[in-house]
């Protein structure tokens, strides 16, 4: 029996379709937790290389339509059983779907791992395995200079931080139990609650601290909407410093979507540009307009934009539906001029408001301001720690779940033997990112810390 | 010309609990076996504690009884208090601890030795191992010149080998307790490739019972149930001691720092490294300074004697101080040393030159167990010896080799703990050591190990018989308790509250009460009408069996993980420079340690999992030049 896997397996940017491959015995299983088919065909009643069109979904809802192939062993590119979801391309979308898909209990796939499944399952030949080994040494080698640059970073201290208390948690209920004659002070239930707790806290920073890290490192993929001619391609101007979007008064006229990549304070935005949503008999426009509906349900952020100067309409109501439920920052624009819009209706149904004039570029710095707040990230400075990579944040997941498995046992009154093992999990997902083991680290700290002996 | 002795086939080499496991299972398996010991008096001599068990070592004791070992009825023939360690926190670290009679443990050893078909008992120091032309054990050498032509030795030398013992300033040659050491062999063991090096232990005084003021001191009694260490020990068992505890003082502490260049620890006398878990007493107080006083244990060593051991008071002061320093302890005031304390250091080889049947890797059909590996305690030698005589008698006689993985038994952990990783101080057994403590635990290891004992052939008929009843009825049990309903009562939501948990509103099946944790399966006697009397043994296993359930399945999903590595196995000829895209230092590693398995090689330090994975593409790949089919 293998255990499943799960990457990206098209290659990172900007593409119109993107590929999640899931390998595995448990393949279709999770595939099917995450995929609401439309039809009744759905992944584990189809025969080997069906297409189903659908829905993918996480936690949080359904969030991208898509369209998933089924493989059947061992007619699939590794050899077991495989589905391939193609959803919408763009690294936000791309990850979402990999989270949903390592959440519903495929592991991360090693870089290469497809491969060495296929060539292990007799689907290569060995001239092509010889290339395998050789990518798996670029690996090492590149795996090691990331240890290396991560060595002395925030990271490492933070990780070996948590390391070091999750240690001091077990090593005390093991030496506890290892010498139970010795007068090793209990270790009570509260001890390990506010010990776990304290652990926990600092573990749910660290996954937050990915999304951060990925938006300072990647960017955040921005989609800007509102009706025609409210100055959403001003607005793509004025922060991109630079004319991408034809800007008429004419409602309409941006009818594909525009992307662009543009620094805002140290965000960087993967801003697109959509045409003006609003009921049209246009065919042309229309296609733009559903292109803009789907680009913004696959958007982490959207701007959505509305002309100051005029009052809500039904248009305007349509963009605060559409909106609901996404991260969105509202941009009350056209602030050089006099406002006549409701401007309470648009505080009460967003989060974040900000007044512009994107025509004069006033009120620039406040909308950067407030991207920054929307992402907690004023005070980035350096010296908080962040998970950078998908492999370090899943090590930290598995940890926090296994934290969260102890707090559990002890609610239920387990004792602390079944706890313990809970909290030893959480140590070896830890260990796992810096590659040392468990058992010794424990017994290390045993004879380092608690006076014990014959 | 030298006297050559009749012809055995495995020769085992120290008496003590190594050496005993070793011959009984050798000489059980049908193989002419002699043991030698430097004295006769010493065999299954407790020089230290006079307890066996305790954390983890009370697993080790059950699992060698599941496996036809003889420990575990040894213990419970000669034991004066029995103690289950750390009741209430859970059922994985139960650990059976016993204060044994020191002298009757001795003569019951003695006598399974010397009533043991196949096995000769003989007194006699052995100087040299030797060796054929194909580099194989023919013979073993003793002190007054004999050959003994053999086909195996099993090394069991315990403290004896080069033993130096250091009290303050005075050193002297010895053994424990007065015995010689054996100073010949370790030269010749050189002289045929072993890798040799020096450990050292210590051990407190022996005190004279009459001396000691028990009313100052606190008792600490047996346990009311007593459960034995063998599964097929039945009958009354009686606790017949009681131990005491007493404490240091900043006054004992005092005269420790004022005297602390005296002790032989300290005045760079010993070259051995010793027990991180074993510290003397000066190490206690210089290392962790800030604690007012330590524990110190009061053990009779037995009931024809005045004796009495101090554990935690382990000491290589010199004898005035030992003197001021016990007497300095409320209680102790007039003690009297009938047995000063020392450390001893001792010769013993690096246990990754050995394979994990024990047989060293360089040299065929010679084994070692016990201290000698580089373990401390008899149930770490015990297991050992059980292994190493298992695989010895089953080499000579063709068949194929005895190892137990981690995920079956402490004794698996221990042998691949030594072998993969080595030890730079004495091992000791932990529960911490083991990844699968919910799975193995001490009352399940005949589940988990006498099926394995039954094959090789060491379980009688009848044990066999009282195993499967016993395994029977535990399914049966757990098959009723999930189908059987308790009613709702008023009565038993009494209880259930009584008992910390909420109440129930309609009929429930009695599986759903035992899976709370705050409610037994003998709270549910009265509530479950059609219950049949059980043993505890039965029911105890059904109980943990439910209640721990999720926890259980979790650690079996890992062990599943863990064999899929270990499945993949690697020729121990393998020459590891040959492999490109290893690291360096994983390639050194490796060629040092030489492991069966891509299991053990990633549990080597040095071995990352991208070395793994280079392993796994390279030995798939080997499989396919040589036209084996590629297997998933």
């Amino acid at each position: 029996m293998s255990n499943t896997i799960a990457a990206i397996a098209t290659p990172y940017g900007v593409g119109g379709i993107g590929i999640v491959r899931i390998s595995g015995d448990n393949a279709k299983t999770i595939a099917s937790e995450i995929f609401v088919p439309i039809g009744k065909r759905n992944i584990n009643n189809v025969k080997g290389f069906s297409a189903i069109y659908g829905k993918v979904k996480d936690r949080e809802g359904i969030f991208d339509e898509a369209v998933v192939t089924v493989y059947n062993s061992p007619k699939s590119y590794t050899g077991e059983d495989c589905v391939e979801i193609s959803c919408h391309g763009g690294t936000y979308i791309m990850e979402r779907v990999l989270n949903a898909a390592l959440e519903a209990g495929a592991s991360m796939a090693d870089s290469g791992e497809f491969t060495k499944r296929a060539f292990l399952n007799g689907k290569l030949s060995l001239e092509q395995a010889e290339s395998v080994i050789d990518l798996i040494n670029a690996k090492s080698k590149l795996s090691a200079a990331a240890a290396l640059s991560v060595k002395d970073g925030v990271l490492n201290k933070k990780i070996n931080l948590l390391i070091e208390e999750t240690t001091g948690l077990t090593a005390h209920l093991n030496v506890w139990t290892d010498y139970p004659d010795e007068d090793i002070p209990e270790v009570t239930d509260d001890d390990l609650r506010t010990g776990l707790g304290k652990i926990k806290s600092d573990l749910e920073e660290l996954l937050k601290s990915y999304d951060k890290g990925k938006i300072i490192k990647d960017g955040v993929s921005t989609v800007i909407v509102g009706k025609p001619n409210v100055g959403k391609s001003t607005l793509m101007n004025a922060l991109s410093g630079q004319q991408t979007s034809i800007v008429t008064h004419i409602a309409g006229t941006t009818r594909d979507i525009v992307e662009e990549t543009v620094k805002v304070g140290d965000i960087v935005l993967k801003i697109a540009d959509t045409a003006g949503i609003h009921s049209t008999e246009d065919l042309v426009e229309s296609i733009g307009v559903e292109a803009a509906i789907k680009k913004t349900s696959a958007s982490a952020l959207v701007l959505a934009v509305f002309d100051g100067t005029s009052p809500v309409d039904d248009d305007d109501k349509k963009i605060v539906e559409l909106t609901k439920n996404h991260t969105a920052l509202a941009i009350i624009n056209k602030g050089d001029m006099e406002i006549k819009i409701d401007r309470k209706y648009i505080y009460d149904n967003f989060e974040y408001v900000v007044e512009i004039s994107a025509k004069e570029q006033e009120g620039m710095d406040i909308l950067s301001d407030k991207i920054k707040e929307i992402y907690n990230i004023n005070n980035f400075d350096g010296s908080t720690p962040m998970l950078y990579t998908l492999r370090q944040k899943e090590c930290v997941m598995k940890a926090y779940k296994s934290l969260i498995e102890a707090e559990n046992a002890l609610d239920m009154g387990m004792t602390f033997d079944a706890v313990n093992v809970c909290i030893e999990d959480v140590l070896s997902s830890l260990l796992e990112i810096s590659g040392k083991s468990a058992s010794e680290e424990i017994v290390n700290s045993i004879f380092a810390k608690f006076c014990v002996g014959k | 010309m030298e006297y050559i002795s009749e012809n055995y086939d495995v020769a085992v080499i120290g008496g003590g609990h190594a050496g005993i496991e070793a011959a009984l299972v050798s000489a059980r398996l049908g193989l002419k076996t002699i043991i030698f010991t430097i004295s006769l008096d010493a065999i299954g001599n407790l020089p230290c504690n006079p307890s066996i068990g305790g954390t983890a070592k009370g697993h080790l004791v059950r699992e060698i009884d599941a496996l036809g070992g003889e420990m575990g009825k040894a213990a419970d023939a000669t034991f004066i208090q029995s103690r289950m360690l750390n009741m209430g926190k859970g059922p994985a670290v139960h650990s059976l601890r016993v204060q044994a009679d020191r002298s009757a443990y001795h003569l019951y050893m003695k006598n399974v030795l010397e009533n043991q078909e196949n096995l000769d008992v003989k007194q006699a120091e052995i100087v040299d191992i030797q060796l054929n032309e194909n580099g194989q054990v023919s013979g073993v050498i003793t002190h007054l010149g004999t050959l003994y032509p053999v086909k195996a030795a099993i090394l069991c030398t315990g403290t004896f080998l080069n033993g130096t013992i250091h009290v303050g300033h005075q050193m002297f040659s010895s053994g424990p307790d007065g015995m010689h050491a054996s100073l010949k062999l370790t030269d010749n063991l050189r002289k045929i490739g072993l890798d040799l090096r020096r450990f050292k232990t210590g051990t407190p005084a022996r005190v004279h019972k009459k001396s000691i003021d028990y009313s100052q001191l606190e008792r600490q009694p047996g346990d009311d149930i007593i459960t034995p260490f063998s599964f097929e020990t039945t009958g009354k068992l009686e606790n017949k001691v009681d131990c005491y505890i007493a404490y240091t003082n900043e006054n004992t502490h005092r005269i420790i720092r004022d005297n602390i260049q005296k002790s032989a620890m300290y005045s760079g006398n010993i070259e051995g490294v010793g027990p991180r878990y074993c510290p003397s007493i000066e190490d206690k107080v210089v290392r962790f300074a800030d604690k007012p006083r330590h524990q110190i244990f009061v053990e009779p060593m037995g009931l024809n004697t005045q004796e009495i051991y101090l554990q935690g008071f382990s000491t290589s002061l010199p004898e005035e101080v030992q003197v001021e320093m016990y007497r300095s302890v409320k209680g102790f005031e007039n003690v009297k040393i009938m047995r000063n304390a020392y450390a001893i250091e001792y010769d013993c080889v690096d246990p990754t030159t050995l394979k994990p049947t024990l047989e060293f890797k360089e040299v065929p059909y010679l084994y070692g167990a016990g201290q000698f590996n580089g373990t401390s305690g008899y149930e770490e030698a015990a297991a050992q010896g059980l292994i190493a005589g298992i695989n010895a008698a089953r080499k000579i006689k063709g068949e194929s080799e005895f190892t137990l993985d981690r995920s079956t038994s402490y004794i698996g952990t221990l042998i691949d703990d030594i072998i993969i990783k080595g030890c730079t101080d004495p091992y000791r057994m932990m529960t911490s050591r083991s990844e699968y403590r919910l799975i193995l635990r001490q009352d399940n290891a005949d589940k988990r190990l006498t099926p394995l004992g039954r094959e090789l052939g060491l379980i009688s008929d009848q044990r066999w018989e009282h195993y499967l009843k016993k395994q029977e009825q535990i399914s049966a049990e757990i098959q009723r308790v999930k189908t059987t309903t308790i009613a709702v009562s008023d009565k038993l939501n009494q209880m259930l509250v009584s008992r910390g948990t909420s109440e129930i509103s309609s009929n429930i099946k009695m599986i759903e009460l035992i899976k709370r944790p705050q409610i037994s399966y003998e709270d549910l006697a009265e509530f479950d009408t059609e219950r049949q009397p059980l043993d505890r043994e039965v029911w105890e296993q059904v109980e943990t069996e439910i209640k721990y359930e999720g926890y259980i399945q979790k650690q079996y999903a890992q062990v599943e993980q863990m064999k899929r590595l270990e499945y993949k196995k690697l020729d121990i000829n393998q020459d590891y420079k040959e492999i490109k895209g290893l690291r360096l230092e994983a390639q050194e590693k490796l060629n040092k340690i030489k492991p069966q398995n891509l299991g053990q090689a990633s549990r080597i330090s040095g071995v990352s999992p991208a070395d793994i994975s280079v392993l796994v593409i390279w030995l798939e790949q080997k499989g396919a030049q040589g036209g084996k089919k590629l297997e998933l």
